[in-house]
Formats: C-alpha cells, sequence, structure tokens
C-alpha cells in the first residue's frame, strides 16, 4: 500500500519527461500535463501525511544505486511526519503555482521549457525531503541548484538574468563542497549514509575525532559529529541563502514570478529542513549549535535590515524571505524544531502567497500604464490580496517566539549574557519584520495611489495607506488568533520526530502558559507596526543624526557591500590568477620548458653539427689526413728509401759477395752451383727489391724483408 | 561456426575496421565510402556488446583469450583477452568511432577515404592495445595509434596543425622511448618473455621495480597526460579536426590510465605505492591546475581540452589510492570523460563547421538560432561539471570516497576543482548560448540537423542512463577490481610492516 507514495516524486518527474519529450505538440499545452500531475502529488502528499500520523513512519526502497566496496547507496525513501509536513507544504505551493503559472506565463516563448523545469524543481525538491539516504540527498541538492540556474535564466537573452543564474548556481556550488565533504565524512565516519541508521549511530560515534591538520604534520584533532555537522551546515547555509551565501536570492527575482516563488519559499526551506533532519547530530555538538544560532541570527538581522532600505518589491520580498529563514536556523540552533518548522510551513505558505500577489500586481501595472481611469477601476481588488499576505506573514514570528518553550529556550545558553542577545536579536527581528513589511505595503499603496491620483486629482493619497495599514493591523490580531489555534494540533503532529532526541521538554507545552515575558515580542511586534504607521501618515520623523542614518542607510543599500566584496575579493582574483596562470605558467612556464627542451635539443644539433661535427671532426679528419700523407712521406724518404732501400742494397752487395765467396771456397760442382744460384737468386730477389715501388708496398715489405734479413743472418751465423 | 567465431571475438573485433580500410582502399565514390566506414564501426559496435554479453563477470580472470606464436625466436605472440577494465575501454572504443564516422560528414571536405581509413586504424589498433596480453604486441600497437592521429592533425587540422601536430609526435616518441625501456627491462628481468600473464605473476626486485615503474609511469603520465606533461594536449586537441579530437579526447588518453592499471599496479605494486604520495599530489594539483587554466581560455576547443587535465587529474587520483572505490570510480571516470568530453567536442565541433570559429567571443545569444545545439552543449557542459543524475557525478563521487581514505585535504582540494569546473563550464555557456544575440553571424547561424543529432542524442543517453543506472558498469569490472585490490593491499601492509 505504501508503494503508493512513490508517486508522490513521480508524478512530477513523469510531468518533466512528457512536457521536455513530448515535441512541439507540448508547447502551448504543457499545463495540462504539469497540473494534473503535481495536484495528484499533493493529494497523495496529504494522504500519507494522515497515514503517518495514524501509522507512523514507513519506508520505500528502490533499485541499489551504487555498490562498490564498503558504500552502498540504494534509492529508497523514507517519510515520517517531518517529511511529511514538508512534503505537504511543498506540493501545496507547487500546486498554486502550477496554477497560477499558464496566465501569468501565457504568450512566452519558452512556456514548454518554464513548465519542464518548475515539474523538475518540484521532483527533486520531493526527492530532497523523502530521500532516506544521504548521498541521494546531496544529489537531489545539486540538481536543485541546476532548476534554480534554470529557472532564473529563463528570460536567457537578458544577460543579468545570465548572470545572476550564474551566480547562483556558483554560490550553490561552493556552499555544495562543504556539505559533499561533510558526506563524504559521514561515510568515512559511520560507515553508512543512510539517514535513520546514521542518525542512530551518532551517540556511538561521539568519541571518533577526525585530525583536521594532519596533512601539515600538525594535531588538531576536531570532534568528527561536529566537523560533519558543520560542514553540512555549510550546504544549506548555502541554499538556504544564509549570511555568507547570501547573494543569490535576490538575483534569483530574475526569473519569472512563479518560479521566483518556487526558488524563494520552496528550496530555500531545504536548509532548514537539513538541519532538523539531522538534528540528532547537532545536538551531539554544542560547537554545531552555537553555528546554527549565530549564521541564523546574523542572517535574520541582516535581512531585515536590507528588507528596510530597499525598494523593489520582490527584493524587500526576497530580503525579506533570507531573514525569515535566518530566524528559523536561530531556532533550530536553539533547539525549537518543532517550532522553526511550523514557522516554516506558515511562511511557505504565506511569502508564497505575497509573491504570486505582487507578481500579479506589478504585471497588471506593467501591462497597462496609464490608460485610463476605467482601467484601474479593478487594480484595489487585485492590490489588495497583498496586505492580506502582508499581514500574515508581520504575524509569524511574533507568534513563533510568543510561544512558552522560548522562554526555556533561552535558558539552553549557559551565560546571562547569551540569554539576553538571544532575546535582543529574536525581539530586534520581529521588529523588523512588522516594520519592513508594513513600509513595503506603505511604499506600494502609495505608489499605486500615485498613479491613481493623477486621475483623480490628488485625491486619495492621503487617506489610503494609512487606512489599509489600520485594517492590516486589526486582521493580524484575529490571524494571530486562527495559527495558534494550528500550533498546538501542528505540535502534537511533528513532536514525535524530535522526541527521542533527549529535549522533548522543550516542546511538551502549548503556547499559552501565562508567562508575562511572552507579551513582550507581540508588543514589539505591535511598535514596529506602529513605527511603520508613524512615518507614513507623518507623525515620527527620525530622531536621529541625519549622517548616521544615511550611513547606515547607503550601507544596507548597498547591501552591507557583500556582493562587492566578493567580486573584488573572489571573482576577480580567482579570474586574474586563472589568466596568470594560463598565459604565465602553463603557457609561459611549463609549454616554453618543453619548447625549450626542443631548442636545447636543436641546438644541441647544430653545435654538433657546426663545433664538432665541422669543426672538429671534419678538421681532425683532414689533420689526421695531413698527418697521414706526412708519415707516409716520411716513411717512405726515411725509412724506405733511406733505411730499408738501404738496407735492401746493402743485403744485396753482401750476398753478392758471399756468392764470390762461396763460389771461391766451397769449389764443388754440386755445391758450387747450387751456391752460385742462390747467390744469383739472391742478387736477383735484391735488384727486384730494389726497383720495386716501396709506397706500394708499406710495411709489408718492411716486415718481409725484415723476416729475410733476420733468417739469412742466422744462416750466416749458423754456418759460420 | 559460432564455436568459432565466439572463440575469436577479439581478433573478429581487430579485423572488421582493417577490412573496412581495405574496402574504403578499393572505394571510387566518397558517399559509399561514407556508408561503408559507419557500417564497419557500427558492426564493431555491435561486435563489442557481443563481447560485452559474452563476457562472465564474476570471473576476475581474462576472458575470449586467443593465442598465437609470432615471433617464437623472442618469445613474442599474438595474445589478447579481455577483462572487465579492458572489456569497458574497447565497450567505450566502439561505442566513440561510429559518431567519429558520422561527424566527419559535415567537417572534413577533402580526402575523406583516407581520413576515415585512418579513424578505423585507429580503432582497431586501440582494440588490440586494451587487449595485449603480449607486451610487444602491446607496444606495436601502442605506437601504431599515434600516427593516424599525427596525420590526422597534419592534414585536416586547424590554422597552428604543423607545430601542434610535431608536438604531438615529439611527446609521444619520448613517452614511447620510454615505455620500450621499461618493456624491454621487464623482459630482462622476467625471464626473457613478453607474456604479460607470466610477467605478472612474479615479484621484482626493489631497485629493478623502481626503474622499470619509472620509465612506464613516465610513459603513461605524458600519454595521459599528467600536470607537467601536459603541454601537448590543448595544441593537440584544439588543432585536431573533431574526429580527431573526439578519438584523443575520448580513447587515446585512456591508454594512460589503462596502463596504470595493467602494468604498474599488477606487476610493480612496491613502487606504485612508493611513488604513491607524488602520483596524489600531482594529481590534485592537474584537477585545480586545469581548472584554472580552463577558466582563462578564450579558445572553446581548447577550454574543454584543459577540462580533460582536469577530469584526469580524478583518474590517476582514484587509481593511486588503492582501494575499490578509488579504482572503480577512476576506471568509471575514464569511461565518463570519455563520453562528455566526446560529446563536448562533436558540440563544438559542429559549431566550427559552421562557423570556423572557435573563440568564445565571437558567440554569444546561440540559443535563439540554434536551441538544439544550445540543449547537447549544457546537457554536456553540465554532465562534465559531475552534475548529480549524470555519469561524470559517479565516477567523480567514488573518487573522492576513495581519496578520502588518504586524505580529507586531497577530496577538499579535489572538490574545489570541481566547483572551478562549474565556474568555467557555466561562465562559457553564459557567454556562448546566452546573452542577447549581437552578432549578424550568429543570427545567419542553422540548428543541428538529424545527422548531426544522431550523433549527440546516443551520448546524451549514455550520460544520463550511466548517471541514474551505473550498475552494469560497476559489474562488469567489479570482481577483477577486488582482484587488484587485494593484492595491493597485501602489497602495502608489508610495506607498512618494513617501514612502520
Amino acid at each position: 500500500m505504501t508503494d503508493l507514495y512513490a508517486l508522490i516524486p513521480l508524478l512530477p518527474l513523469s510531468a518533466f519527461l512528457m512536457i521536455a519529450f513530448g515535441g512541439a505538440g507540448m508547447n502551448a499545452r504543457a499545463q495540462r500535463i504539469g497540473v494534473p500531475c503535481v495536484i495528484g502529488a499533493w493529494a497523495l502528499s496529504l494522504l500519507a501525511a494522515w497515514e503517518v500520523a495514524v501509522r507512523g513512519p514507513f519506508s520505500l526502497s528502490g533499485y541499489r544505486f551504487i555498490h562498490v566496496g564498503e558504500l552502498d547507496v540504494a534509492l529508497s525513501l523514507y517519510v515520517d511526519q517531518l517529511t511529511a509536513a514538508l512534503l505537504v507544504l511543498v506540493t501545496t505551493i507547487s500546486s498554486v503555482v502550477h496554477l497560477y503559472a499558464p496566465r501569468y506565463m501565457h504568450g512566452d516563448v519558452r512556456y514548454r521549457r518554464f513548465f519542464a523545469v518548475i515539474a523538475l524543481y518540484t521532483f527533486s525538491m520531493i526527492m530532497v525531503v523523502m530521500s532516506a539516504n544521504l548521498l541521494l540527498l546531496y544529489a537531489f541538492w545539486e540538481i536543485l541548484g541546476l532548476c534554480s540556474y534554470l529557472v532564473i535564466s529563463h528570460y536567457s537573452e537578458r544577460l543579468p538574468a545570465c548572470r545572476a543564474a550564474t551566480t547562483t548556481f556558483l554560490v550553490n556550488a561552493v556552499a555544495s563542497v562543504g556539505m559533499g565533504l561533510g558526506v563524504i565524512l559521514a561515510f568515512a565516519t559511520f560507515g553508512t549514509l543512510d539517514i535513520p541508521s546514521l542518525l542512530s549511530q551518532v551517540s556511538t560515534a561521539a568519541g571518533q575525532t577526525i585530525d583536521i591538520l594532519g596533512w601539515a604534520g600538525l594535531e588538531w584533532s576536531m570532534q568528527a559529529s561536529t566537523l560533519i555537522a558543520v560542514l553540512l551546515f555549510m550546504g544549506a547555509v548555502g541554499k538556504s541563502s544564509q549570511f555568507p551565501f547570501h547573494v543569490w536570492l535576490p538575483l534569483a527575482m530574475e526569473s519569472p514570478t512563479p518560479g521566483t516563488t518556487l526558488t524563494a519559499t520552496m528550496v530555500v526551506n531545504a536548509g532548514v529542513y537539513l538541519v532538523a533532519r539531522l538534528s540528532p547530530l547537532f545536538l551531539e555538538s554544542s560547537a554545531a549549535m552555537i553555528m546554527v544560532t549565530v549564521v541564523g541570527a546574523l542572517t535574520a538581522l541582516l535581512g531585515g535590515c536590507l528588507a528596510l532600505v530597499h525598494s523593489d518589491i520582490k527584493r524587500v520580498l526576497a530580503y525579506s524571505t533570507m531573514s525569515q529563514i535566518g530566524y528559523m536556523m536561530f531556532a533550530c540552533g536553539l533547539g525549537a524544531y518543532v517550532l522553526a518548522i511550523y514557522h516554516l510551513c506558515m511562511h511557505g505558505v504565506f511569502k508564497a502567497y505575497l509573491f504570486l500577489s505582487t507578481g500579479n500586481t506589478v504585471s497588471q501595472l506593467a501591462a497597462r500604464p496609464r490608460v485610463g481611469a476605467e482601467r484601474w477601476a479593478y487594480a484595489p481588488a487585485r492590490l489588495g490580496t497583498i496586505p492580506i499576505g502582508a499581514l500574515l506573514l508581520a504575524m509569524i514570528p511574533p507568534l513563533v517566539i510568543f510561544s512558552s518553550p522560548y522562554a526555556q529556550l533561552w535558558e539552553t545558553a549557559s551565560s546571562p549574557a547569551a540569554q539576553w542577545a538571544y532575546w535582543g536579536i529574536g525581539l530586534a527581528t520581529v521588529f523588523l519584520t512588522s516594520w519592513y513589511i508594513f513600509r513595503g505595503m506603505a511604499r506600494l499603496i502609495g505608489t499605486w495611489s500615485l498613479v491613481f491620483s493623477e486621475h483623480q486629482d490628488g485625491e486619495g493619497q492621503s487617506w489610503l495607506a494609512p487606512a489599509v495599514l489600520m485594517v492590516l493591523g486589526v486582521g493580524g490580531l484575529i490571524t494571530l488568533g486562527v495559527l495558534i489555534g494550528i500550533w498546538s494540533w501542528f505540535q502534537a503532529f511533528l513532536s514525535p520526530v524530535f522526541a527521542q532526541q533527549g529535549r522533548t521538554r522543550l516542546f511538551e507545552r502549548g503556547l499559552w502558559d501565562g508567562s508575562l515575558g511572552m507579551v513582550v515580542p507581540f508588543l514589539v511586534a505591535l511598535a514596529g507596526w506602529g513605527l511603520a504607521y508613524a512615518v507614513q501618515v507623518g507623525v515620527v520623523r527620525f530622531p536621529m543624526a541625519s549622517h548616521a542614518k544615511q550611513v547606515a542607510y547607503v550601507f544596507f543599500l548597498n547591501r552591507g557591500y557583500v556582493d562587492d566584496l566578493y567580486h573584488v575579493g573572489v571573482v576577480k582574483p580567482t579570474m586574474a590568477f586563472a589568466r596568470w596562470l594560463w598565459k604565465v605558467v602553463d603557457v609561459g612556464g611549463i609549454d616554453q620548458a618543453v619548447t625549450g627542451i626542443g631548442a636545447i635539443s636543436l641546438g644541441t644539433a647544430r653545435w654538433l653539427w657546426h663545433v664538432v661535427d665541422i669543426q672538429g671532426i671534419d678538421r681532425s679528419l683532414k689533420r689526421f689526413g695531413q698527418a697521414s700523407i706526412l708519415l707516409a712521406r716520411w716513411l717512405w724518404r726515411v725509412v724506405d728509401l733511406g733505411g730499408i732501400d738501404r738496407t735492401v742494397t746493402e743485403v744485396g752487395t753482401k750476398s753478392q759477395g758471399l756468392g764470390k765467396w762461396l763460389w771461391q771456397r766451397v769449389d764443388t760442382r754440386g755445391m758450387d752451383r747450387g751456391l752460385e744460384r742462390v747467390g744469383m737468386g739472391a742478387q736477383e730477389a735484391g735488384e727486384t727489391l730494389e726497383e720495386l715501388e716501396p709506397r706500394m708496398l708499406q710495411h709489408h715489405l718492411l716486415v718481409l724483408i725484415f723476416w729475410m734479413v733476420l733468417v739469412l743472418a742466422i744462416v750466416f751465423w749458423l754456418i759460420f | 561456426m559460432t564455436d568459432w567465431f565466439s572463440n575469436h571475438l577479439i581478433t573478429c573485433l581487430v579485423l572488421v575496421p582493417v577490412l573496412g580500410m581495405g574496402l574504403l582502399a578499393v572505394m571510387r565514390d566518397d558517399e559509399w565510402a561514407k556508408r561503408i566506414a559507419l557500417g564497419a564501426t557500427l558492426l564493431e559496435l555491435g561486435l563489442g556488446f557481443g563481447l560485452w554479453a559474452g563476457f562472465d563477470p564474476r570471473n576476475p580472470d581474462f576472458q575470449f583469450v586467443e593465442r598465437m606464436a609470432w615471433m617464437p625466436t623472442f618469445n613474442i605472440q599474438y595474445a589478447v583477452g579481455v577483462d572487465g577494465i579492458s572489456l569497458l575501454l574497447v565497450l567505450l572504443t566502439t561505442l566513440l568511432t561510429p559518431l567519429c564516422v558520422l561527424s566527419t560528414w559535415g567537417s572534413i571536405h577533402h580526402r575523406i577515404k583516407v581520413f576515415l581509413s585512418l579513424i578505423l586504424l585507429v580503432e582497431a589498433a586501440m582494440i588490440v592495445v586494451f587487449t595485449a596480453l603480449d607486451l610487444f604486441l602491446f607496444f606495436m600497437l601502442w605506437e601504431v595509434t599515434m600516427i593516424p592521429m599525427y596525420f590526422m592533425i597534419l592534414v585536416w587540422g586547424g590554422p597552428n596543425r604543423i607545430a601542434a601536430g610535431i608536438k604531438f609526435v615529439l611527446y609521444s616518441l619520448a613517452g614511447s622511448l620510454l615505455l620500450l625501456v621499461g618493456i624491454l627491462g621487464l623482459y630482462l628481468e622476467g625471464g626473457r618473455t613478453f607474456d604479460w600473464m607470466l610477467l605478472s605473476q612474479q615479484s621484482y626486485a626493489a631497485e629493478a621495480q623502481f626503474w622499470i615503474f619509472l620509465s612506464f609511469f613516465l610513459a603513461f603520465a605524458i600519454k595521459l597526460p599528467m600536470f607537467p606533461f601536459h603541454s601537448w594536449l590543448p595544441d593537440a586537441h584544439s588543432e585536431a579536426p573533431t574526429a580527431g579530437s573526439v578519438i584523443l579526447a575520448g580513447v587515446l588518453l585512456k591508454m594512460g590510465g589503462y596502463g596504470f592499471l595493467r602494468f604498474c599496479l599488477p606487476m610493480f605494486p612496491e613502487a606504485s605505492a612508493n611513488f604513491a604520495p607524488l602520483i596524489l599530489w600531482l594529481s590534485i594539483i592537474a584537477i585545480i591546475y586545469g581548472g584554472y587554466n580552463a577558466l582563462a581560455q578564450t579558445d572553446l576547443k581548447k577550454l574543454i581540452a584543459y577540462s580533460s587535465i582536469s577530469h584526469m587529474g580524478f583518474v590517476t587520483l582514484g587509481i593511486f589510492v588503492f582501494n575499490s572505490p578509488g579504482i572503480q570510480g577512476a576506471i568509471l571516470q575514464m569511461f565518463n570523460h570519455g563520453i562528455t568530453t566526446s560529446a563536448l567536442f562533436l558540440t563544438v565541433g559542429q559549431l566550427y563547421d559552421r562557423t570556423h570559429s572557435r573563440q568564445i567571443r565571437d558567440y554569444g545569444g546561440l540559443q535563439k538560432t540554434m536551441p538544439r545545439l544550445v540543449m547537447m552543449l549544457s546537457i554536456f557542459s553540465v554532465a562534465s561539471f559531475g552534475l548529480p543524475g549524470t555519469c561524470n557525478f559517479i565516477g567523480e563521487f567514488l573518487v573522492l570516497v576513495g581519496t578520502s581514505y588518504e586524505s580529507y585535504l586531497m577530496v577538499l582540494l579535489a572538490m574545489g576543482g570541481i566547483v572551478l569546473a562549474a565556474g568555467y563550464m557555466l561562465w562559457m555557456l553564459q557567454r556562448v548560448a546566452f546573452g542577447p544575440t549581437t552578432s549578424k553571424m550568429v543570427m545567419s547561424l542553422s540548428d543541428l540537423n538529424r545527422r548531426e543529432m544522431a550523433t549527440l542524442v546516443p551520448l546524451a543517453i549514455a550520460v544520463f542512463v550511466i548517471g541514474l543506472y551505473p550498475s552494469p558498469l560497476f559489474d562488469i569490472m567489479d570482481s577483477r577490481v577486488m582482484h587488484l585490490v587485494e593484492h595491493m593491499q597485501e602489497v602495502r601492509s608489508t610495506l607498512a610492516a618494513l617501514w612502520p
């Protein structure tokens, strides 16, 4: 039966596939696929929430994604109360957007693309909240980033939209480095990426440390759970547009309003969801909790201040979102998870409503500029939808802070200073929210009445804005009652998720416990509203020095110079470094070195040819040749003619003498004739030798003659 | 007949492109030549899948082994066989070559028959390189792969082709020389045989391991290319014609990674373990260095080329951590890089066919006139920086998991490289595809036709199929890699015992 709930992600996925690959036939009819699929997912989400409330959490398993060594990742889904709450929120917002978009996007060139992307957006967000595996969650986290990119670059022929899209993706990518490392560390520490089993092991891994400076030979051990929590939180900071990764959310306003709505009310919740989902891990480490608190508080205040000075209504809403999410993070950091999720759900719905009605109004104003008075006749009705949303939104923070759990939350901080700081931050955020929301409303209505007044002779401006604000104030009180009514039910639904974590005492109480301190936040919210009202009607002028006011105004108007800081401090140096690395190191260094080796080889070759070959060897050879010739001449003149020749002649003469002597002395017939022949032969040989050209015989002859002389000498010596 | 066929499947794989070349030689008509080349490569793809179908993934040994004496005097034989690692690379080769052939129809306009023959020659040579069980055979065909590439660059390349071609050949020759030295050293040390099976079962003295490993390592590092030996790649990639770039990036670079896995790890485990820290840091440098360089590029093909250096850093990173996620991730990364980078080169090539410009600044707002091309370019860019759901994510993630056993700092730095990849790819997309359409040239462009889509769509499908369901690829290599990892870990534990 529970397999049915696999359709919650599968329906938007199939919508995406059908729209994206459905061919040109989908061009104008994309909504016919998208809307039913998402509404189906919404209905199933409600059913799943009911199922969870009645029967408890359940899980679904898909195919095995990666199985390598110890790493075993299955495509498994998990639905508990937290997931169910988020599922209902996500599918609700997405359904509303899907219903809203056909009219808003009508006639757009990329109508089909837009519907495909928002279906994929919905699918990835559903998968993020349903994933039972950290790797899977990370994967869809990244795909969410891609969807943001696609939504923001919808009007891609506009350069600012492209830049905003690229910036958004890169800011998220940098944040994801932390998250990715966190996932890998979690696997290294716990040996699994399955979220339920990972969370059940959190306490057992308490003693594990990671030496984060081991590579440098130093030792700086850190609690493994702290490090993992902080790294994973970095991803949450990026996706939820928290300080210091908050720069992308205002840029995301480049997308069409339905897309903006999804980004700013559905996707930014992912960070809070992550922190809440991994609450056991965060609760294990007080350092991580403090970090979440501080980042959340900073963002809440910064967002409030930024929202206060900007006048572009979409930007105001973006900063407001950032501030509110920061507020939720702040609550998470203090351990008030149920409150944070409650805030998240309420904020999501109301902010979506606010975005859509703003987009509606803005497009109405933009589409029909000053055509005639009758055109404006229905404008107040359209405009009227915004204040309701604003009202609801302004009421949430006081409501959240109103709850008695907060009275005890402050006690979680050890020192009184921290308690006061938390109180101060919480109240300041409430004040700012109330102030900027009502100020924004007053401005918007003021602008409208200005347009209006051109046709109505200046009437209307003076009374309309304050009147609306008065109505809002009264309506706020009524809303408060409604929200408080939902709260106890919501708390009962969600508390099982966080109940096992040893901090149940924080969430068991109801909203109204009668403590007097709880009234303070509400009074603060009223004060914010009152200030906005007073400024609008002109009763109050700011008492502070105009210089300080201007400095603050300019500072926040320039978004605290954070964007510029990133541009000057990160983007430009990176690009400069890249160019330097390429031109100087790669082309100028390594390539030159290699070319240099080539040049050296070539040089060596030339040198070898010129110096060694031509000048050295060739010349030596020549010299050797000359020397040989000289030697040959010397041999011929001195040895041959002077030595050998003379010797030969002498030998010849001596032989002749010997023959004569033998003839005279050994006068026997045989001997005489034989000896005479020998003598004659020797004489002939001598004469032949004398005649021979000595140069041709060279030393062979020399050797031969030498041996002959030796033999003759021995014979001579033997006989005598 | 079928029995003979299944026993000689690898030889058939080698022969089909060679026969195709023979047919091309007698063909007069260029159109028919294209069809024949395409037919041959598609047949080859079919045979590749046949090899996969007949492959038993549980068996870590070589399969489809064929042996035949070649030069018995020197103990040289024709010996081929596949294990999980080679099978993947053979599949990659057979998958990419038909697409290369298809891409030539638009990009090569003269001497097309010769060009197609060269593609077929490279394919045949690559198959032998990836399946050779004899080192001499391996070396010969390793050399053969270089020659067609050289001519592709030199004859059909871009304006700066001569210098690029010569640089490529000189680098490759230097690598080959070192490889030859290493192989001869192994021949002498290993009892005068070139047989891989026999050589890999022996253990070598530390001194011999050091030197032989070093020569093998340098040869493969040049081919891969690793960080300080990479400077041939940007030139060769950017000057080569599209099909050349695809073969070069898609398959030829993989020979380096394959060499590490086939020779360095199993034969010189001690030397590998000793060199590992150096190689790991070089890989990290390559990842970041390639990323920064890609960020600075103004030339589309050079951007992809530098991104290749970065991606190949992941391959060496994964191989030299010596654990199962690392090595499987590295092999997968080789496969995935083959798909995504080839696809990027094909896409950019199709743009180049129309405009003859590779400069990023000449484009802008392409989305208006070429929505299909922009869609494909976006898919492959996104896949290239490893977005989840695309194939590269799996490989890179596994390599990172593998690296985490060694050092968290390296994981962090490598992830920085991925952010850089996202940066240069998205920035490139922003400048090329999006924004206002300003130039007249862009306004007059026509979108991809059916043939061009046919070259890209298979790769796009592969990107997502592998990204969403990678198990079949893991199944192929799992047993083999486990075998290798166990071997390495034994050696490392003995080493650790020796030098605590």
